[in-house]
């Protein structure tokens, strides 16, 4: 029986994933529960094994393909039974990064994703001359219309056929044809998009901006204009490092808490002798935990949030959504970026059991095992920049959430205690929050409230 | 169900949802305790505007002597009033004719919820509906001012009953309302006017440019102003009342007691829905304002609320628009309130304006902002029209261009501003506005003025060479 092989959701908010190999070549026979195909979403890497055994017998998607969730990547059936009479689906593409995986199948850039069946090539009537000037010209032959006998492409189709990029006046006046406001046109081709692709992606009569961005926000192809400027020399003069998925991630994040949110950020250094002594007490009560002030921090913030609510919220078109779960994100830095991985529920957990997830959640997140969900969750987020020797800054809130605390350092020094100078140690908490839903007062109340715990750390320790 | 879409008010939220709703094939009817046309039509922008329109005369009688006509008034002030009454009249009747026309039914009567479907009117009927948009408006607030209920006190509709003009009077609040108020006192006679304003300028919410263009055009009527003053008192004189005033900063000199026969109090309305039974069907209001999403949808999902009610913004052409946006949501269209494009107006005289962002949130917004001004000084129609002050200015994202403001001073701001509420919306760039050709003369071509001033190349500004 053939059967479809199908881009898997991997989390809620899973909506695409991009093809990065195939493990199989078609014809191949594949057992179930064996690696098929390796995807990439926004953070994670993640081998995609075979449903049902048998002969891989139809890649749709190559290498690059940019796959909606259940959109058909191929097809797995018996070694002769007959294909069903499909027509095969078109998927962008995004090489970026690509490893030379691809290398088992040649494709030109900017080329759509076709059938890769055996005998699709042969059944495009050509001549061996025809054939093999389109290949010198790297030119895709299924794309030259053949004016010979029977269709049969002749060399001087070749030669006639005109690319896409020469055909590039026939596009502008396609593109001036399709309504579109101004400014929408200026963004689109600031993005590296055609107005004739943006008005593909939606049921809108005339592109505005918003229509734009938010191809431009789902494409994943953020990286067109770089690839555009280079093109045109302007980059010339530097190194580009390629973006990986993860780089992009981050960027498109930060780009989109940077443009939306109303950051703003307080300050207040605190006294952290207490949760010093508290770590050191934990140390000694279980020793094979190596509780760290960071699993500390991440109870007394939860514990903090259950008291000030508004602080585990989400600015959106309907209303501020106010989460009942509490979930820390913590940030983690890992080669080539940044990831977020959520202790769930934290203000119901113990400390030692905050320390076991987070040891953990660290752990995978340098090794790329985490689940979508597990990066996706986060309420609320903690930055520990101590241990480089940061003594404040000021992070930026990784949307939906509105609130982020950045932690410093912890630094020995004098201080003021009843008129005298004591030597003690402090650290800067620097509390960002979105001034959309947040006013100053009660992000100035939450954060007092974690100077009150880390000062008092055992007031969370029975909750 | 009696109806498919019940709407409270007959505002301008109110009987447009109305009509749109017919539009859409709904069976709507429109609940009014008192008078269709709500605040705007009955005691606001119409009748206010009735009298502004017969202050242009009185205030430029200087200006066309000048221009070599010689012009004589004499204001017959109940005449006045009756042609501002019979003004307003026809345009209720007018909104009559409209809701029949459309088959909207108009139920008089105070309504209040028994439950999420169904409304009871004046304890003698019960209406159901399928939806209910609350278009109940607002109504002026009385600040808690010591001797605020002295007799010769107003809130902002007393100016409607007024038989003759007083002598001597303090308007407290610098905004929309006491400007026009101000600039109709003076021009039928007032002797003496002072403006009060709690912030350190009049229109505090508007392009400080803008400020102090009215604050200029204000005293050149002979107004005093006072900023950064609150009422703190008001008490009887010998001959009449005496308001004590208190600084709002430590930077101002305090003003001493006025005296004056009226004080006009002008400094903000309150939500009119404390009577409608909200409470007992849950929904969700701040200070009782109605909370409602940008598509005007209240926490309980059959229920909308628009206009004044929900305190987005309050002015009528605001309301128009979600009461529109409110009824077309209820039956599948999806449409949003965008507070941003709403413009801002004063009809003082001449007038100003303003759309869209101003300089600082367009910064705030992580913008760079670019700036062109064009001086009507130098637009041969305001100077054909005597009245060469005033200025446009548009503000733009400047890396695409994109025009994301205006404010405009100077004679008909209030028609000039949606050039660029259109541009706005639209999402026009100064390129388009550059390229389009305006009549000459006229006061619009300042608008193309302003576009090439970004650039700092308004054909009709004087050169500016740099070194």
């Amino acid at each position: 029986m053939i059967s479809n092989i199908l881009m898997p959701k991997l989390g809620l908010v899973m909506k695409k994933g991009r093809i990065l190999k195939w493990y199989k070549q078609v014809g191949d026979f594949v057992n179930q529960g064996e690696p098929l195909f390796q995807i990439s979403t926004e953070k994670v890497t993640i081998d995609v094994e075979a449903k049902v055994s048998g002969y891989l017998r139809i890649i749709y998607a190559l290498p690059g393909a940019i796959v909606p969730v259940s959109g058909i990547v191929g097809l797995i059936g018996d070694k002769d039974e007959p294909l069903p009479d499909i027509k095969p689906p078109v998927y962008d593409m995004d090489k970026k990064g690509l490893e030379s995986a691809s290398a088992q199948i040649e494709t030109t850039a900017g080329m759509r994703p076709s059938v890769l069946n055996a005998q699709a090539s042969d059944e495009i009537k050509a001549t061996p001359a025809a054939k093999r000037l389109a290949k010198e010209k790297g030119i895709d032959i299924s794309k030259v219309k053949g004016t010979g006998p029977g269709g049969r492409i002749t060399e001087s189709d070749v030669l006639n056929f005109r690319s896409e990029v020469e055909t590039k006046p026939d596009m502008k006046t396609i593109e001036t044809n399709i309504p579109a406001t101004p400014y929408a046109r200026k963004l689109a081709e600031e993005h590296g998009l055609t107005i004739q692709e943006v008005a593909q992606s939606t049921e809108e009569k005339k592109i505005y901006a918003r229509d734009v961005m938010n191809m431009y926000n789902t494409s994943g192809d953020a990286s067109r204009t770089a690839e555009k400027e280079e093109q045109m020399g302007i980059n010339e003069q530097f190194t580009m490092l390629p973006i990986t998925d993860m780089r992009r991630a981050v960027a498109e994040r930060m780009s989109y808490s940077a443009h939306t949110v109303a950051p703003v950020t307080l300050g207040m250094e605190v006294v952290a002798d207490e949760i010093i002594k508290l770590k050191e007490a934990m140390a000694i009560s279980y020793p094979s935990d190596r509780i760290t002030i960071n699993d500390i921090l991440v109870k007394i913030v939860a514990m903090a949030i259950k008291q000030h609510p508004l602080i585990n919220a989400s600015f959106s078109e309907d209303g501020i959504k106010i989460f009942n779960a509490i979930n820390i994100g913590i940030g983690v830095a890992i080669e080539g970026g940044l990831i977020v991985p959520a202790i769930l529920n934290a203000d119901k957990k113990t400390i030692v059991q905050i320390s076991k997830e987070s040891k953990d959640l660290i752990e995978r997140a340098r090794t790329g095992k985490l689940t979508i969900d597990e990066i996706s969750r986060g309420t609320f987020t903690l930055t520990n920049l101590g241990a480089y020797g940061i003594d404040m800054f000021t992070p930026i809130i990784n949307p939906p959430q509105s609130a982020t605390l950045g932690v410093g350092r912890i630094n020995k020094k004098p201080w003021i205690v009843n008129d005298r100078i004591e030597v003690v140690s402090t650290m800067v908490l620097s509390l960002t929050f979105d001034h959309r839903v947040i006013d100053g007062a009660p992000a100035a109340q939450c954060l007092l409230t974690i100077k009150q715990y880390i000062e008092n750390p055992y007031l969370v320790l029975g909750a | 169900m009696d109806y498919d879409v019940c709407i409270i008010g007959g505002g301008p939220a109110g009987y447009l949802a109305g009509i749109r709703a017919a539009q859409l094939g709904a069976k709507a009817a429109v609940i009014e305790m008192e008078e269709l046309g709500g605040v705007c039509t009955n005691k606001g922008c119409i009748p206010t505007k009735a009298l502004l329109e017969v202050c242009s005369p009185i205030l430029s009688s200087e200006k066309w002597s000048d221009m070599g006509v010689d012009v004589k008034y004499k204001i017959n002030f109940p005449s006045v009033m009756t042609r501002m009454n019979e003004v307003v009249a026809y345009v209720r009747s007018g909104i009559k004719a409209l809701l029949d026309s459309n088959k909207v039914s108009i139920i008089k009567g105070r309504a209040e919820f028994i439950d999420r479907y169904t409304l009871k009117i004046d304890q003698r009927q019960t209406v159901s509906a399928r939806f209910i948009l609350i278009a109940s408006g607002s109504i002026p607030s009385m600040p808690k001012i010591d001797g605020v209920t002295q007799k010769g006190v107003f809130s902002s509709d007393g100016l409607f009953y007024l038989k003759d003009i007083p002598e001597r009077v303090a308007i407290i609040g610098g905004g929309a309302i006491g400007i026009e108020y101000a600039t109709i006192l003076k021009s039928f006679g007032a002797k003496k006017i002072v403006l009060v304003e709690f912030m350190d300028r009049l229109l505090p919410f508007m392009d400080p440019d803008i400020s102090a263009y009215e604050k200029e055009l204000i005293e050149r009527l002979g107004i005093e102003v006072i900023l950064s003053h609150k009422a703190s008192k008001i008490g009887l004189s010998n001959k009449g009342l005496r308001l004590a005033l208190e600084p709002t900063s430590n930077n101002v000199t305090p003003a001493s007691p006025i005296d004056v026969d009226n004080i006009f109090i002008a400094t903000g309305r309150i939500p009119n829905t404390s009577n409608l039974g909200l409470e007992a069907i849950g929904i969700a209001t701040s200070s009782g304002w109605i909370n409602v999403n940008m598509g005007m949808r209240t926490n309980v999902d059959n229920i909308y609320a628009a206009g004044d009610a929900n305190g987005i913004k309050l002015l009528a052409h605001a309301a128009f628009h979600q009461g529109m946006i409110a009824v077309e949501n209820m039956f599948g269209k999806k449409a949003f309130f965008e507070p941003f494009l709403v413009p801002s107006v004063v009809y003082s005289k001449p007038p100003v304006a303003q759309v869209g962002m101003d300089e600082k949130a367009i910064k705030a917004a992580g913008m760079e902002p670019g700036i062109g001004t064009f001086d009507l000084s130098n637009s041969p129609m305001a100077l054909i029209h005597g009245e060469p002050s005033g200025f446009i200015k548009v503000l733009t994202e400047k890396k695409y261009g994109r025009i994301l403001g205006a404010s405009i001073a100077g004679e008909h701001a209030y028609e000039l501003i949606s050039v660029f509420t259109s541009a706005i919306t639209g999402e026009v760039t100064v390129d388009e506005l550059k390229r389009t050709i305006f009549a000459h003369p006229s006061f619009s071509e300042a608008i193309k003025e302003s576009a090439w001033a970004v650039e700092g190349l308004s054909q009709h500004t004087l050169r500016k060479y740099s070194q």
